[in-house]
């Protein structure tokens, strides 16, 4: 199909414009290298009926959209809105989407530092791997040690890391260093089902499966001394990542607002291009009501990765005694989010409702949301690798303010089919490889251990890469995994 | 008969095809349990009834999914056994009604897979050819 549509404008090396056609309000942007680029046109012209630039003309689509539809280095094919996609909407006459924020509301990392060396983890390696495991809830079915009413789900709700702090996870210094400060206002728990209250009972301080992990990271190289500095991040500390979302209660939310969405599509005309797709205004009952129930995940989620915080703190003071207060937060950032955020459009100052689809907040230096000691630098981004690769922390940049919302590159993304990886890796043999590559696995799945295998993933240096040289998130330092704990 | 996996880029698609309508949905609840478990180990020790309605078919399959998965988290159980299925009811106005049959889930006997966050509607599909009836879904992992 030699539609119009599909003919990319190359602004730079690694700017791509989607012209504005047909039924779009504005046109596409894409952050993509070349070859990238090229996939993303072969796969749309072939009429593969769920592809990324289609989506991304989609979401470009709909009402009250601002600049441009954003497509990121990692962008991939999402439920209706893409993975890798950025969307920002002028709150008076814009919409809130529901495909753009997902099921897995507010997933994202937490970046712990540890004052141990590479030769303490070593020493220990064992002890510290199994008590990671045997502390941190993983897996299908596991439950955390908090066993809470719908009363104190309200609150959690409300109240997002600060529940975990004050129920004695983690420190209440952990939560200057987390977006939000751990707590987004305007949460209305009356805008949760109960049922998505009910499935969430004992999941907080739980990891979950799928590509969620905790991983004992050693740095292992810097790019950015200024940046790294200002982070408290030096070559060879050891560090703690941790992947993980708003588990079931997020999942419930996403489910719910697909249907009430769908209904408020019809009500008020809007397009609906893929069923997930659905949207309402953000200035409606609807719309609200939808804000403030992912401002409910997103505090759940903040509460879950606190409360795993804690947990891990515990785990190392079991297994090697180290003191609690000496693991200190590096930082806390989301990648499935709709945020309301201030921004410059056409030279003015302007409220939008950015939505960051496995896309990471990357804002720029000066921004007052960051942590102080980080405003003069710009705020970090933590891009989770797979389990034998390395991951990264990158930096916001005023590029990215003025070309992408202050949003950046959350992860790899898939290169193989969980089926094909099934067929293709063995779960023990990813074990043994990575553990000849130095890095000790512990898992709960085995099967689930072969669809996350390294192979299946695209390579995160190369997204990596073109997020650097784009020049819209910088490079910082470069994460290597000891020890991985999967679910 | 039965059901398969599929190839999917990020998640994990199913297809299943039975001559009933029930069937259909019996396979492909087997289908997305057998994602999370080896079916054979699911012990029938909790019985969970369940009651749905849907104005077509599509949408009842799409709440029958859903709704297994919210159970799972409900009470920490995986199920093994859908053969208690009734569907009555015509096209616009279909209802559902089930016993599904589980245990408690138990890593010292489940060799478990990868958790189902929840059913998506990308490529969601059903429809009846040649007498079978026949469903695609991709759930998100």
């Amino acid at each position: 199909m030699n539609e119009p549509k599909y003919d990319l404008r190359k602004i730079d090396e690694y700017t791509w414009e989607v012209p504005k056609t047909g039924t779009m309000n504005v046109p596409g942007r894409l952050f993509v290298d070349e070859e990238t680029a090229r996939e993303l046109v072969d796969e749309a012209r072939s009429g593969a009926d769920w592809n990324a630039l289609d989506q991304v003309i989609n979401v470009a689509s709909l009402p009250g959209i601002v600049k441009a539809s954003l497509g990121l280095p990692d962008i991939h094919p999402g439920y209706g809105f893409p993975i890798g996609g950025v969307a920002a909407f002028d709150p008076e006459d814009g919409v809130a989407v529901a495909g753009g924020v997902g099921f897995d509301i507010n997933c994202g990392v937490r970046l712990l530092k540890t004052p141990l060396s590479v030769e303490e983890v070593e020493k220990s390696r064992e002890e510290i791997a199994s008590s990671l495991f045997e502390t941190v809830p993983a897996g299908l079915g596991s439950e955390g040690e908090i066993d809470l009413s719908v009363e104190e789900i309200n609150q959690v709700l409300k109240e997002g890391g600060r529940f975990a702090v004050e129920r004695g996870y983690g420190l209440e210094s952990d939560l200057e260093f987390v977006e939000e400060g751990g707590r987004i206002d305007g949460a209305n728990p009356e805008d949760v089902s109960r049922r998505a209250k009910q499935r969430q009972f004992k999941q907080i301080g739980t990891l979950g499966s799928g590509n969620h992990y905790l991983e004992v990271q050693k740095v292992d190289e810097i790019y950015d001394y200024q940046a790294a500095d200002a982070y408290g991040i030096d070559e060879g500390q050891v560090v703690i990542s941790i992947h993980t979302g708003s588990r079931a209660l997020g999942h419930q939310i996403g489910q719910d607002y697909l249907e009430k969405l769908e209904d408020a599509s019809e009500k008020y005309g809007l397009p609906i291009a893929e069923k997930e797709l659905v949207s309402a205004p953000v200035d409606s009952p609807e719309g609200r009501q939808y804000m403030s129930a992912v401002r409910c995940g997103i505090n759940c989620a903040f509460a879950n990765r606190q409360a795993i915080s804690g947990l891990t703190r515990r785990a190392l003071k079991g297994a090697i005694g180290l003191e609690p207060e000496s693991v200190r937060t590096i930082y806390e950032v989301g990648h499935n989010t709709a945020k309301f955020e201030t921004h410059e459009v056409e030279g003015e100052k302007k409220e939008l409702l950015v939505h960051r689809k496995g896309s990471t907040r990357a804002f720029g230096p000066g921004r007052q949301e960051l942590p102080s000691s980080y405003r003069q630098v710009g705020g970090p981004l933590l891009v989770g690798g797979t389990m034998g690769t390395s991951s990264y922390v990158l930096r916001g940049s005023r590029e990215a303010m003025q070309r992408t919302f202050g949003s950046g590159v959350h992860g790899a993304g898939r290169a193989m089919s969980r089926k094909k990886a099934k067929s293709k890796f063995w779960g023990e043999d990813v074990e043994k490889r990575l553990n000849t590559e130095g890095i000790t696995v512990k898992t709960h799945s085995y099967p689930g251990l072969a669809e996350e295998a390294p192979g299946a993933y695209k390579d995160v240096e190369k997204v990596v890469n073109a997020a650097h040289r784009s020049g819209l998130t910088p490079k910082v330092a470069k994460l290597k995994p000891l020890i991985v704990i999967k679910g | 008969m039965g059901y398969r996996y599929l190839d999917h880029r990020a998640d994990m698609g199913l297809e299943a095809e039975n001559k009933t309508l029930e069937g259909l949905f019996q396979e492909a609840a087997a289908g997305l349990f057998g994602l999370m478990v080896n079916l054979d180990e699911v012990r029938a020790r909790k019985s969970r009834n369940m009651n749905l309605k849907a104005d077509n078919a599509e949408n009842l399959l799409y709440r029958w999914l859903s709704e297994l998965v919210s159970l799972r988290d409900l009470h920490n159980e995986l199920y093994g056994d859908f053969a208690e299925l009734v569907i009555n009811g015509d096209n616009s106005e279909l209802e559902l009604e089930a016993t599904v049959k589980g245990e408690k889930i138990n890593p010292e006997i489940h060799e478990l897979g990868t958790e189902v966050k929840g059913i998506t509607y990308q490529g969601f599909e059903l429809a009846k050819e040649n007498e079978n009836w026949r469903c695609r879904f991709v759930v998100d992992v």
